[in-house]
């Protein structure tokens, strides 16, 4: 499979200037170049993995990916328009279509239509929620739907959404990216000794609970787009596709600074009402130190910023002052300890890969890289595979256990009711001994669980 | 890119009977070439060019949709949503011009604008190089033009490129003005969430995996 670039390619940028002529010009030449570039533009869309079109219901282009202008789609905006509404009118809805290996996934949510054209037919459907709940998240489903009614039809949302497409294109980059994170509404954790992890947790809590601020919910603790800690109040739940779109908002570049950042967001699946109000903060990126651990805290009144400040600053003192832990904290955070398949014991050789999802928790864990799948054009494939065989689990649920052997690895998938697992072996394993292999690797998970995954969220 | 001021974008609708020449003049406006060949528009077509007004570049969506009436229920979403609406006849053709009455009616109920009375209209009256054939006289036009709120009218050639440009600068031009009218772009973010007791219970409901 070839190489996927998220977020566009280099030539993506120099076709920009469609029709910059003046009215009053009427050289040939202009002409010429107008019709060549349209063309270039379509030529240049159809050698890209994949190219996202978000869009009015009525046909106005909203955004569209590879770091293009809308202006140059304008046309396949309406086009896109026309094909969803002219179903729309036969009272069935339009899905999908597949030409020769452009697979075109529509989704069409009142008042907007999305549409994905990829070279990767699986769970396009998947991606396209993933890019509705986004949206939602900066303005909201109900403002989302009123917009229109309140501005007209041909409300321009660009003018709403204006600041947010980098956003919006690292949400999309983020799920090309991983192999099932986002598709199966999962996180990971970052490895840590429970230990650790227990006095995170505890000091996030008891400091979040003893402010007595009626209307924070939760605070997470987020490093390198994996969880470290999460608190909440009572029984409050946050899914993880909300997290998802937190840990998108927070790996923002422009949010990494040791300045504090007040940001209003509707977490969809909690509430795709209102909004949260998200105090983040990167306490350790700044001049001294470069510990790229954010910390998260959710309130639902928009006047707990003073209150939240007060939390983040008790957090931070209690955290620095036990030295012990937080030496631990900036290892674990800064030189992440990935799962080693050689942590398994002897005749792990042959696996090569492997990533487990826990269907409860909806945690996963991926094993570090390791021969032969050390490069970006390695990891790229295995994350291919894994995707793949993530993708044929889901078509056919009846799968328990599927061991498929190729020219240059094997594969092996398990899905039982607790957990799913993909795993890439060498090519000369036999079915036999990697069986027994992923026997000792769950039994490995299981006594390292609490390493590698968050078991308790502590309330206040 | 972003947070930089985004070109405007006008969704343009052109409708008129069949056979008024609204593709030739489209691809006059957008491609400057002219076929006298008649090809029928079959559904809708997109065209897209870009203009400059004062500095700012406009781009306009066309949507050329069908005269033929078999191909007139294409449901509200080519309707809906546009900036401006394009009405087009042909000046030798007394029928065509009978038509837009019906053809504006039918969009006017079609798109619902929010302001239906001051909504942009631009009449085209296409073909006056056929000066001979003439059958619908320029004062004819604009006198119906005063009646439905003073609507512009312009005399086109597609076939000769008279006033295409100027007319749909006229267009561009009205539809932005009113568009920067429109200045509280400002969000709102007036929805508090109101805790509910229940949602402490809903473990993962929301996954659907």
């Amino acid at each position: 499979m070839e190489e996927e670039v998220p977020g566009g390619s280099a030539e993506a940028t120099d076709t920009g200037s469609e029709a910059s002529f003046k009215v009053s010009q009427r050289e040939i030449e202009d002409v010429e170049e107008n019709l060549k570039n349209a063309e270039a533009i379509f030529e240049h869309l159809e050698q890209l993995p994949f190219q996202v079109f978000i869009l009015s219901e009525f046909g106005k282009p909203i955004f569209v990916n590879n770091d293009r202008d809308e202006g140059e789609v304008v046309s396949l905006a309406a086009l896109i328009c026309a094909f969803v509404s002219r179903c729309q009118s036969w009272g069935d809805s339009l899905m999908s279509m597949t030409s020769q290996d452009n697979h075109i996934q529509f989704l069409h949510k009142s008042p907007l239509i999305f549409c994905v054209v990829s070279k990767y037919a699986e769970q396009l459907d998947q991606q396209l929620e993933v890019l509705f709940e986004q949206i939602c998240s900066i303005l909201s489903k109900s403002q989302l739907e009123n917009v229109y009614k309140k501005k007209g039809d041909n409300y321009d949302l660009r003018k709403l959404l204006r600041g947010t497409d980098r956003l919006i294109d690292s949400s999309i980059s983020s799920w090309r990216a991983s192999p099932i994170n986002l598709v199966d509404s999962s996180i990971s954790a970052i490895p840590m000794n429970s230990s650790d992890r227990e006095f995170l947790s505890t000091t996030m809590a008891s400091c979040m609970g003893a402010a007595k601020l009626d209307g924070a919910l939760f605070g997470i603790m987020i490093a390198r787009r994996q969880i470290a800690a999460i608190v909440r109040f009572k029984k409050y739940v946050i899914h993880p596709r909300d997290l998802n779109i937190l840990i998108n908002l927070v790996s923002d570049t422009t949010l990494k600074t040791d300045s504090q950042n007040w940001v209003p967001i509707c977490l969809p699946r909690f509430n795709d009402t209102g909004f949260f109000y998200a105090y983040i903060s990167y306490p350790w990126c700044n001049k001294d130190q470069d510990i790229p651990a954010c910390l998260v805290l959710l309130s639902v009144k928009r006047d707990h910023f003073d209150g939240l400040k007060e939390v983040r600053q008790q957090i931070v003192t209690k955290l620095e002052n036990n030295a012990k832990f937080f030496t631990n904290f900036s290892q674990a955070v800064k030189t992440p300890n990935l799962y080693q398949i050689s942590q398994i014991g002897s005749n792990s050789e042959s696996l090569w890969s492997f990533l487990y999802l826990n269907h409860s928790s909806r945690q996963v864990c991926m094993s570090a890289s390791k021969i032969p799948l050390i490069t970006r054009t390695e990891r790229w494939m295995a994350r291919c595979e894994m995707r793949r065989s993530s993708a044929l689990s889901t078509r056919h649920p009846h799968l328990r256990t599927l061991f498929v052997r190729g020219t240059k690895h094997c594969l092996f998938v398990w899905v039982t009711d607790l957990f799913s697992l993909y795993c890439i072996f060498g090519p000369f394993v036999t079915a036999a001994v990697s069986f027994q292999v992923v026997e000792k690797l769950l039994k490995s998970l299981k006594s390292h669980e609490q390493r590698y995954f968050i078991i308790n969220t502590t309330s206040f | 890119m972003s947070g930089t001021r985004k070109k405007a974008l006008l969704k343009v609708i052109i409708l008129g009977d069949s056979g008024v020449g609204k593709t030739s003049l489209m691809n006059q406006y957008v491609n400057r070439r002219f076929s006298n060949q008649y090809k029928a528009t079959i559904g809708a077509d997109f065209l897209t060019r870009d203009v400059n007004i004062d500095d700012r570049t406009v781009t306009l969506q066309i949507w050329d949709t069908a005269g033929q009436e078999r191909f007139q229920s294409l449901g509200v979403a080519f309707y809906r949503g546009a900036d401006c609406c394009v009405l087009a006849f042909d000046v030798t053709n007394a029928a065509s011009f009978k038509s837009l009455d019906s053809w504006r009616d039918e969009f006017l109920i079609q798109a619902s604008p929010r302001d239906p009375d001051h909504f942009p209209f631009v009449l085209l009256g296409n073909k006056v190089d056929l000066e001979s054939q003439r059958a619908v006289s320029s004062k004819r036009a604009q006198s119906w033009c005063q009646t439905k709120g003073n609507i512009p009218y312009y005399e086109v050639s597609a076939k000769e490129a008279l006033n295409v440009e100027a007319a749909f600068l006229a267009i561009a031009r009205d539809a932005l003005a009113r568009e920067s009218q429109e200045t509280n772009d400002f969000p709102e973010f007036p929805d508090q969430i109101r805790l509910n007791p229940n949602q402490q219970n809903q473990q993962n409901s929301g996954c659907n995996c």
